[in-house]
């Protein structure tokens, strides 16, 4: 006798083959090897190498370029400019993301209309976002300017004076990426069962209580997201000092990235700038390692 | 024997076609000992600044010589910021361009990482001395001569003769009666005061200074003001070592202390210079002068204030009249293959016929003393004294190899000092930084 079963031949798929995996994900792993992993390799092995300022490798000089960066003044000040930069930018950027989208979670006409508002600088060129700023806070034909001057108050100096540049940058940052902090948010929102609304509903829940001990939490994962991205856009903080500041004034605005961007490219020390940057990113991976560890999501749903 | 075509064999043999074509060029680049081949191209290749007249006068110049040979000249653009990097880059590549255009000031430090050919045996005794004297210091080292210039450059007070009428003000022409930096602010003071006055804003400014790069106007023109504080000669005039290495006891003496000063006083105390990178100002008539040179006030004038009634009058100075000029050269990437015959073109580029063309299409200063007198444009009121300037008071920018470091970190500096910085902690810090950076080119100058 034979069954059903016996007689059913299997039908394979190709994806349940190990080799026809490999195969398949090999060109795209191939690519990311070769345009990511290999980058980094080269970084890294560029950062213990001294060069010459044509480029040309002279001598591998160990970790003299990490002892010489890492007591170099300069380097550690855009290091901690960097540090405060994102310090600022992180809580305020989730802030309004998150507000944002708790405010325009409802489906509306006009509710749409904002997000796509709110969601445009994100998807604008940042160097336009840089022009945008130049026009907005130039001290003598910028608009703020013009407005405060209609009021009788005096010119600021916004791009020139250490504390209002810092300012201005960090205003251009956070208007620029809070639109994308309110999409991860949006779709934290949507993801929650409505049912756990309306039984905090029955039960008696206000809004307040309904979002603080209901929504905050089960948005843990939308939070750790939005955070590690925030992070590391704040670590990389670059196109709109390129365009408003040039790290100026007084260095006020010469943060890790830009100034690893000149080290490379404009004084053309490679040992040096690679070094900075192996810095750099060991510091973001670390942050954000604590950050993905400290903000996991405690229950599934 | 059979020879089976399985799939493996297939992707095997196909790698290694890819892995061979990929590696094909650089292998060939690297056994060839020759950077200059002596067989006749076809074309040329030219990388070129995105600035249309100099990319149009060069093609007019070419076209003689192009004809006569049977190889054309293509140009291709880098873009600005980009520029710089690009041409440091040439070794490294194993595609080269034939003809790059280089920035005068950036040359020497080329030619000293060993990135552009000496052009020494295209030219003749004779053409170096018909060269203006501010085109070739930057492209010596070591007594070769690493590309001619494009056309001169200079730089005087354009000035709105409708606006210096009203109060009676008439400008001199003359370079022996250049007004002094005090003597301006004073006329500045008493015009600013008078029309804001008028117009009952304080929309209105005595000068702009520079082209709109910097606020403090960077190494090429607010450092005019700084050396113009030093006798001839004397370490604040020369800015920098006679070697390019130094720049401490040059920048920061006490005349180019008092220089810095002056010039934080005409942005902060006097606010006589606005804090805008904007040259909108002088073609709004918001300016009464700007010092600036010949190709952005001619040309920018013409194209976006055409009515406008607008003179020159010298460049203001303190001790010594000194103007930095100096311009695009065209230089042979070392590693072209076609290097013979692009050092070739490039002489003819500047021969007399062909450097009139060159400087003429662009209505720019040209590049030998024996063409000034050829070209019309110049006798217009407007060029007299940017090249009367250009012949007389001319003088490259600090000769250095570090020129982007310099450039950078000085300019910053100057913007910093206008923009109300302590000077004294300014200059310090940006003379002990450019001096790490230029240390760095010690192996290759001495």
């Amino acid at each position: 006798m034979t069954t059903t079963a016996t007689r059913r031949r299997r039908i394979r798929s190709p994806l349940d083959s190990y080799r026809n995996a490999v195969f398949l994900l090999a060109p795209t792993v191939a690519l990311i090897f070769l345009y990511k992993y290999v980058p980094i390799g080269q970084a890294i092995w560029a950062s213990l190498n001294a060069f010459s300022v044509a480029g040309n490798p002279l001598a591998f000089v160990g970790l003299d370029n990490f002892v010489h960066v890492l007591t170099d003044v300069s380097f550690l000040h855009s290091l901690m400019l960097t540090v405060i930069f994102a310090a600022v930018k992180i809580p305020l950027q989730l802030a309004l993301g998150l507000g944002a989208a708790l405010l325009l979670y409802q489906s509306s006409a006009f509710n749409s209309f904002l997000r796509v508002v709110i969601v445009i600088p994100a998807i604008t060129p940042i160097a336009i976002i840089g022009i945008i700023f130049l026009f907005l806070f130039d001290r003598e034909v910028g608009l703020t300017n013009a407005f405060l001057t209609a009021f009788g108050v005096g010119r600021v100096s916004w791009l020139t004076t250490p504390a209002t540049a810092q300012a201005v940058v960090a205003v251009a940052s956070i208007w620029r990426d809070a639109g994308f902090t309110m999409l991860i948010y949006l779709a934290g929102l949507t993801a929650i069962p409505t049912q756990v609304r309306e039984a905090a509903r029955i039960d008696g829940a206000n809004g307040w209580q309904s979002t603080r001990r209901i929504i905050l939490p089960m948005l843990q994962r939308s939070t750790q997201l939005a955070t590690v991205t925030t992070t590391i856009a704040a670590f990389q903080f670059f196109a709109p000092i390129f365009v408003l500041t040039r790290g100026g004034p007084q260095d006020a605005t010469d943060v890790a990235a830009y100034h690893i961007y000149e080290q490379a490219f404009v004084f053309y020390d490679q040992g040096t700038a690679n070094a900075m940057s192996v810095i750099l990113v060991s510091l973001i991976v670390v942050i954000t390692t604590v950050e993905l560890y400290v903000l996991r999501s405690r229950w599934e749903y | 024997m059979s020879t089976s075509l399985t799939r493996r064999s297939l992707l095997v043999r196909g790698g290694l076609l890819g892995l061979a074509a990929a590696a094909g060029p650089s292998l060939i680049a690297a056994c060839s000992s020759s950077p200059a081949s002596s067989a006749k191209p076809a074309t040329l290749s030219g990388l070129w600044v995105p600035y249309d007249p100099l990319i149009d006068a060069s093609k007019a110049a070419a076209t003689s010589w192009g004809a006569a040979n049977g190889i054309q000249l293509n140009i291709a653009t880098v873009p600005w910021a980009d520029w710089d990097r690009t041409v440091r880059a040439f070794p490294q590549q194993p595609t080269v361009p034939d003809v790059a255009i280089v920035d005068g000031p950036a040359l020497l430090g080329y030619a000293a990482n060993d990135i552009l050919l000496p052009l020494d045996r295209y030219f003749k005794p004779q053409d170096m001395q018909d060269f203006l004297p501010g085109t070739t210091p930057s492209a010596m080292r070591k007594g070769s001569f690493y590309g001619p210039a494009t056309n001169e450059s200079s730089q005087a007070l354009a000035y709105n003769k409708d606006l210096l009428d009203k109060y009676g003000i008439t400008p001199p022409t003359e370079l022996s009666k250049a007004w002094t930096w005090p003597q301006l602010r004073e006329i500045m003071i008493d015009i600013q005061k008078r029309e804001r006055a008028a117009r009952g804003n304080d929309q209105f400014w005595g000068m702009f200074l520079g082209q709109g790069n910097f606020i403090g106007g960077g190494t090429y023109t607010g450092l005019d003001l700084i050396r113009s504080k030093g006798a001839k000669n004397s370490n604040t005039y020369k800015a920098i070592s006679d070697d390019g290495l130094t720049v401490a006891g040059y920048a920061d003496t006490p005349e180019a202390m008092e220089g810095y000063q002056f010039l934080q006083d005409l942005y902060i105390r006097d606010g006589l210079t606005p804090q805008s990178k904007s040259p909108d100002f002088f073609y709004n008539g918001q300016i009464a002068f700007w010092l600036t040179d010949p190709d952005v006030a001619v040309t920018g004038i013409a194209e976006k204030a055409p009515t406008m009634k607008w003179g020159v009058t010298p460049h203001p100075y303190f001790v010594t009249p000194i103007v930095q000029t100096d311009s695009y050269h065209l230089g042979v990437p070392k590693n072209s293959p076609n290097a013979d015959w692009a050092a070739k073109l490039v002489a003819d580029m500047v021969s007399p016929a062909n450097g009139l063309i060159l400087a003429s299409k662009q209505k720019a200063i040209p590049t030998r003393k024996s063409l000034v007198d050829k070209a019309d444009y110049l006798r217009d009121a407007h060029m007299q004294v940017f090249t009367e300037t250009a012949s007389q008071w001319a003088v490259p920018r600090p000769i250095t190899p570090g020129w982007s470091e310099y450039d950078t970190v000085y300019s910053q500096m100057l913007a910093d000092i206008a923009t109300g910085a302590d000077i004294s902690k300014t200059v310090s810090k940006a003379v002990s930084d450019i001096d790490a950076q230029l240390a760095r080119y010690q192996s290759l100058v001495r």
